[in-house]
Formats: structure tokens, sequence, C-alpha cells
């Protein structure tokens, strides 16, 4: 019951963290649906990153519980009372509303509060959420550092594999999920497999709303869609469903086919999926309060996940590709705002950069592969790792290793049956193929263009890393990969879908000529 | 073109793609129902079943012998279904009689007789099967086998085998009784839910104080590479606190293809009979009650230096296997292991 009241606890505090930080409703209109996932992304992002902070410059782990318990108990104290002192005025009120039709809204509201049931009908279930984040959550949460022996014990001080050694996975994975579970326990005086998960339970709920609020200065009805195109993306809660018939009834929820749960590809996700809103609605309506926090959830994207690193320098470089950053003409006042958000982003993962950087890697060193001499290699017909496949190892691979097909033979083929594939996907690669910026005068605006650079660059950064790893890609692909790799990326992709899908031809020729948006306030 | 027309075709790909949402709802229903169905934990009967082939199973099970033929073995059961000429139980009872192996069945079912290799000798009840069997083997009927009393087996029996086939059988109690359970039945759900992993991580939790060092010690070259061997990295967790150490963690904790590698490198090693180990059993075993298969052995000096260097005050030793064998594990103070054989 302790550990049950302190998740909640834990949520609350998210929430009223992510309140704190955001701009008064009314001054920026959201709906209730919006504000949750905001606030929850947002708060989320702040203590996630914070606690790294913390973390890395060698304070325990109680220091960090000790800050949210504060910070929160603040921040809900705050929120109730501006919560009772709200008046909204009309013109506000209606703003604030979505307006979906009712079956949508039921809709919605059936796929978010099932992803939130589903997430934690179980104790903790998979390998990977059990042994790469719960264990560290455990680590943080009863020793306090990620430093101990039971982090770093793998090597030695000089950073040679010990002869006799501590067991742990992936000790330099990100710890945003960790930090969140340890809260959990750290507040509910104990481990509790099922409600340590209660913070990670939103994520899938979260996702559309934020892909809402990002397309609101787009008109309400791009962001219907974009919101709509999310929530009914199937991978966004499990993929492959039904591939094998019935049978994968029986099996619901029991494979690594389930998104959501403790895993960290969701929690990716959702704060990339934040920090891109964000920055659109920051940029088009001019707050730059709301870039700010479009850095600091891109910092939080990095806490979740390793591959949260890669999708950082994509989405930077994609704001500078643009020209979003460019603080020239008409625009420089938005500009300056991305660019202190984007400062901020890089402020914000330098503690955990320095923190990684003490931690044994087992593997996924792939600033050490991602060569152009390998790239180079792969491309014009490298041939697979075939040495590294299981039955190479037991010596049952002979024919393959004699005459070993080459990677490029066969990565391709991944990505062609991905975006291909209804069952994980819905018609979502489709859609983003209308939604790419293909006009000229679509072109000309700079948030579409990072946008669609963000989509497609993390494609390619992503085929590049399939391209050059050290593993055996088979092996790969029955795991999920690149599938759980692109769910990264349906954040931005369902802000350029609802765009499209939404936009009203004549609003956005005059838009795009003048590449501006009413101020607010 | 008339501004209608992108509306249209956008309703529909919208509406298209808004199909989809069918999958996750009916994925997302069937998880929340099916755990109300187990009291929303993670239960291993969640998990189907995967009955293997009876040739490719037979060859495993008969090589637990040196020689099989003249075995005794009483078959308990022959499945839940009604058995056919294709039953796993049929074609393992047909592989068995070939090696030579005495076969006694106690089973309800009738008119089967045809199926049976002619060498089958039906029994009536378990004291007329038990005496003088070497091994059990429990291919179960419905509820007729489930509440076995496993210690009156033992006692009644020649030998301490039982191959489960079911891999329903309590491996807690099968030990308990001093019978070495050889689970052949398709693992049920994650290694993380073997329910003598959890027993013996339990007993793990009662027996060692948290804040103590424990030296995870291979008794022999690892026999198999499978990825669910990997039993040191959930005993890990489910133990946590206590210090975890084992040989080479590095190359055992990683991917799998890393784990094979550090599999292929213990085995190039040799095996530490060959370096001046011996095998030895302390009497009575710490929790387990499967005498003369036990995994102890004498530590060598780098085990005993390990020992020493990390704090470590209780020695592991383990036998590496697809499936968690209570017999396969047993746990002693740092002092008796150094201390090695009596």
């Amino acid at each position: 019951m302790l550990a049950f009241l302190a998740g909640c606890f834990v949520v609350a505090a998210l929430l009223a963290i992510g309140e704190a930080l955001l701009p008064a409703t009314a001054d920026c209109p959201r709906s209730r649906w919006e504000s949750f996932a905001l606030t929850y992304l947002v708060g989320s992002a702040a203590v996630v990153v914070c606690g790294s902070a913390i973390l890395a410059v060698g304070l325990p782990f109680v220091a960090v519980a000790a800050v949210v318990l504060v910070l929160g108990l603040l921040a809900i104290l705050m929120t109730l009372r501006r919560g009772s002192q709200l008046i909204l005025v009309p013109e506000v009120e209606l703003a604030r509303r979505p307006g979906f039709a009712p079956l949508t809204g039921a809709l919605l509201l059936a796929l978010g509060v099932g992803s939130v049931l589903a997430s934690i009908a179980m104790p903790i279930n998979e390998f990977d959420p059990m042994l790469h984040f719960a264990y560290k959550g455990k680590i943080l949460a009863e020793l306090g550092s990620p430093l101990d022996e039971a982090m770093v014990g793998l090597v030695d001080a000089d950073g040679q594999p010990r002869a006799f050694g501590r067991i742990i996975t992936h000790p330099n994975y990100p710890l945003g999920v960790p930090i969140l579970e340890a809260l959990v326990s750290v507040l509910g005086r104990g481990w509790h497999d099922r409600w340590i998960q209660l913070p990670l339970a939103f994520w899938a709920l979260c996702l559309p709303a934020a892909v809402f609020f990002g397309l609101r200065p787009c008109g309400k009805r791009a962001a219907r869609a974009g919101a709509l195109v999310a929530a009914v993306t199937p991978i966004l809660y499990e993929r492959n469903f039904l591939e094998n018939g019935w049978r994968d009834f029986s099996e619901a929820g029991l494979g690594n086919e389930v998104t959501l749960g403790a895993g960290a590809d969701l929690p990716l996700a959702a704060m990339l999926t934040a920090s891109c809103a964000l920055f659109l609605h920051g940029r088009r309506a001019e707050q730059a309060r709301l870039q700010w926090l479009a850095g600091l959830c891109l910092a939080g994207a990095v806490m979740m996940k390793n591959e949260g690193l890669a999708l950082f320098g994509c989405v930077l470089l994609a704001l500078l590709l643009s020209g979003a950053l460019l603080p020239l003409g008409r625009a420089a006042h938005r500009a300056r705002a991305s660019l202190a958000g984007a400062g901020l982003a890089i402020a914000g993962i330098l503690p955990w950069l320095n923190l990684r950087g003490r931690l044994p890697a087992i593997d996924e060193n792939y600033t050490e592969h991602f060569t152009l001499e390998r790239i180079t290699h792969f491309l014009n017909g490298g041939a697979e790792l075939v040495e590294r496949s299981p039955k190479a190892l037991v010596g049952q691979a002979d024919e393959l290793l004699a005459d070993p097909p080459a990677r490029m033979a066969e990565l391709p083929g991944y990505f062609t049956s991905e975006f291909t594939d209804l069952r994980s996907w819905g018609l979502m690669w489709l859609l983003l193929l209308v939604a790419l910026p293909w006009r000229p005068r679509e072109w000309r605006c700079a948030d579409r263009r990072w946008l669609a650079m963000l989509a497609l660059g993390g494609v390619l950064l992503y085929f590049l890393i399939l391209l050059v790893t050290p593993w055996y890609l088979p092996l790969l692909r029955e795991k999920g990969i690149p599938e759980r790799l692109l769910l990264h990326l349906i954040g931005p992709i369902c802000l350029l879908i609802g765009w499209r899908l939404g936009e009203d031809p004549e609003t956005e020729d005059a838009a795009a000529r003048s590449e501006e948006v009413t101020p607010r306030g | 073109m008339s501004k209608a027309e992108p509306t249209a075709w956008k309703r529909a790909l919208l509406g298209l793609h808004g199909l989809a949402a069918v999958l996750p709802l009916l994925c997302m229903a069937t998880i929340v129902v099916r755990a109300a169905g187990v009291g929303f934990a993670a239960d291993r009967e969640l998990y189907p079943r995967i009955e293997n082939e009876a040739e490719n199973l037979a060859p495993f099970m008969l090589a637990t012998w040196q020689r099989p033929q003249g075995r005794v073995v009483l078959v308990l059961g022959l499945g839940d279904a009604a058995p056919t000429a294709t039953s796993q139980s049929i074609g393992l009872l047909q592989a068995f009689a070939e090696a030579g192996v005495q076969l006694r069945l106690l089973s309800d079912y009738q008119g089967i007789d045809s199926l049976l290799p002619a060498s089958v000798q039906r029994v009536n009840s378990l004291d007329e099967g038990l005496p003088g069997a070497h091994a059990l083997m429990l291919f179960g009927e419905g509820k007729r086998f489930r509440e076995l009393d496993f210690t009156a087996c033992a006692q009644a029996m020649e030998g301490q085998l039982m191959f489960d086939l079911t891999a329903r059988a309590d491996g807690v109690a099968v030990d308990a009784a001093g019978l070495q359970l050889l689970s052949f039945g398709a693992p049920l759900g994650p290694p993380w839910l073997d329910p003598e992993l959890r027993a013996y991580a339990e007993h793990l939790r009662e027996k060692i104080p948290a804040e103590d060092g424990v030296l995870l010690v291979i008794n022999e070259r690892p026999a198999t590479l499978s990825g669910r061997a990997r039993w040191f990295l959930h005993l890990n967790h489910m133990v946590f606190p206590r210090r975890l150490y084992l040989e080479n963690s590095f190359g055992a904790s990683g991917t799998s293809v890393q784990f094979r590698q550090w599999v292929l490198d213990q085995r190039a090693r040799g095996g530490f009979s060959g370096r001046g180990q011996q095998r030895w059993e302390p009497s009575p075993r710490d929790y387990s009650q499967v005498t003369r298969v036990g995994p102890v052995r004498t530590l060598n000096p780098a085990e005993r230096a390990a020992i020493e260097a990390h704090d470590i005050q209780w020695v592991t030793f383990f036998t590496m296997n697809a499936d968690f064998r209570l017999q396969d594990w047993e746990t002693m103070t740092a002092e008796e292991a150094l201390a090695g054989p009596k």
C-alpha cells in the first residue's frame, strides 16, 4: 500500500513540477488532457535531468529523493492554490477545448486508459526492463550511487575487466527510468515490482496529447489529426499483434512485443515528442519559455535510452540545417529562443555525459564503429558478421561462413518490411510520405523543414547505425530491431502528418509567405 | 482542383489509419483480462505450452544413463489427452523400449494397448510399480498425478531419477524428497518465473546477510550455450543487495553473443578436474536433498584470491544448465569452501 501511495505521490510531484515550469493556462491555452501530458512530460524531464546531475556531482540518491519530495510538495501546494484561483476568460476557455467528436474522444480515452492499465496490470515481467533498468533502480534506491561497485565492479580501476567481477547488464545505460523507479522505492520505503512502474505508465497516454499541443498554433484541425494519428498507431502500445493469428491472444503482453511497461523505448519517444511539440508551439506562438522547456525535454530524452544521445544530435542538426537557429531577419527572436532551448539541452546532458564516462561500457560503443570507412565498407557490399551468429559460435555455420551475405542485401529489406507493416504502424509511413514538405512554399517554412529533416534524418541515422553494428544483424532483427528504434521518431512524424492532414491551404499559403503567426500576449 | 478534394482524401487516409486502433485495443484488453485471471501476477500459467517432439527428446533422456538397457522406469500417465500413435508419450515409450528400458505403466486409459510397445507392463498402483524402479517418467493424466507423495516414491524406488514431461512438477518438493528432477517439458514462461529459481533465491535471501559478498563458482565446463542458462543474472537481481561475483563477469553479463563467447572461453580452458580441483559434497547439503550429483569442488588459487580481495563471505557452486535444478546449486561459507572436504 505504501509503495502504491509513493507511486501516486511521484506521479503527482511530476505533474506539479511540470505545472510550475509551464506557462499558465491563461497565457498558453491548453486542454486538461494536454495539460496533464505536458506537465507530466516536462516534470519527468526536469526530475531525470536534475536527478542525473545531482548523482553526477557525487551526491547520494537520497538527495534526489529529498529534492523531489520538497519541490514536489511545494509544487503540489502551488498547483492546488493556483487551480482554486483559476478563472479563465470565455475566449481562453473556448480555445482550450480540443474539439474532438465524441466518438473520437472516446477512442482516445479508451486507448489512453487502456495503456495505463495494461502498463501496470502485471509486475515487471520482461528481461530488459528488469535487468537493464529496474536493477539499476535498486542500486540507486538502496546503495545510493551509480558509481557503487554494483555498477562499476565489472572492471578494475584501470578499466580492464576484472578476473572476478560484479554482475550487471549494460552499466552505462542512462538513468532516467531507474531514477523514476527508485523514487517510488525510496519514498515507499521498499521495492515493489508493480508500483515502481506507476510513473512509467503514462507515456502512451501523453504522447498524442503532446502532439496536439505542438500543432495548436497550426490550427485545431491539424492538432486533432496529428494526435489521432499518433494515438491509433499500434506500435505505441504493441507491435505485430495477431501476426500469428488467434494464438497471439494467448500470448498478449508476455513477450517483448509490448511497447508499454517499464522499458525505455516509449519514454524516449515521449520525451522526443514533447521536445518537438514544445519547440514547434514555442516557435510558432513565440513563447520563449516553451522553447526552453523543449530543450529540457530533449535532455530528458537523452536520460531515457542510449539512442537518445544520437537523436539529440539529430534534433540539433535538423534545427541548425533548417535555419531555425539562425538569429537573422524577422524570425530572429524566435531563433534566439530556440538557441536558448538548445543551449539548455546541451547543459542538461553534460552532467550525465560526465557520469557516463565513468561507467563501464559492455557494448553499444557506436562512436567507435560509426566511421566513414566502416559505413563505406558495408555500403559497398561488406559481408554480414556471420562469425558473430549463434550458429557460427558453435561451429554450425560453415556454409554461411564460406559465403556470407552482404549486409546491404538484408538491411534495406528490414526497413521496407517495417514501412509496410500495417499491423504495427497502420498507414503512418504512407502518411509521412504525403506529409513531407514537397512543395516549395512548404519547404520555405523552417518548422516544416526541421521536422522533416528530423524524421528522415532519424530514419537514416538508425539505418547507418544498423549498417555498422558490430553484432549479427539477423539476431537484432529477431529482437525487434529496427522497429523499436523507429518508434522513437513517432512524435516528429505525427507532427508533420497532422500539419499536412489538418492544413487549410489558404492559411498555409499566407503563413508560408509571411512565416509569422500572430504573437500571443 | 476544388477545396473539398484534399479534405476527402485526407479524411479517407486518416479513417483507414484509424482502423489500426482495433489492434492495440484488443491487445490491451486481452492483457488486462488475462492478468486479472491470475490475480494480476506474473504467472507461468499465462504462458502457452509447447510440446517437444519425442524423437528430439528421447536421445537426451536416454543419455542420462551410460547404459539404459535393463533400467526400470515407472511411467505415470500418458498425458491429459487420450494418446494416439503420434503422441509424445507413445513416441517416448517406443524409444525407451527400443533402448532396452523396462517400462511399467500406470494409466487409466483403456483400449490403447495396440499403441504401446509390447514390452510395456501395466501396473495398477504406485505400490506395485515403484519397487525396483530406477526412474519415474511423469506425463500426467488430468489431476491424477498432480499431488504425488514424492518422499514415499523416493523411499520405495531403487533409483533417484524423475523425468518430468509436464514441466509442472513441484521441483522444490521433488528435490526435498531426494529425487533428481530432469525436466524435459518445454519451459513454461521466462526464466525469472522458474519456481525453483525463486525458491533458491528466497533461500539465499534468508541465509545470507544483505551486506555480504558471494562468489559464484562454476563446478565444471559449461555444457550449454543457451541464454536461458544465465541464471546468475536473475539470481543477482533477486538477492540484491548481496554482492555476487563471477569469473569474467564482463563477458558473462554482456549480450547473448558475448555470453556465448564467455561460455566458449570457459570451455576452452578445459575441465577443472584437470587443473587440480576435485569434486566433493558436503553432508548434509545446504538446500537440495539430492545426493551424489552436487556441484561443489575445491577452489583454485585465483578463486581463493578473489575471496580475499573482494571481502567475500559465501561461495555458491553451480552447474550451468538450461533448466534451473536445485541439485545444481550449493551455497556454503567461504571458510568451508576454502577448507574443502573434511
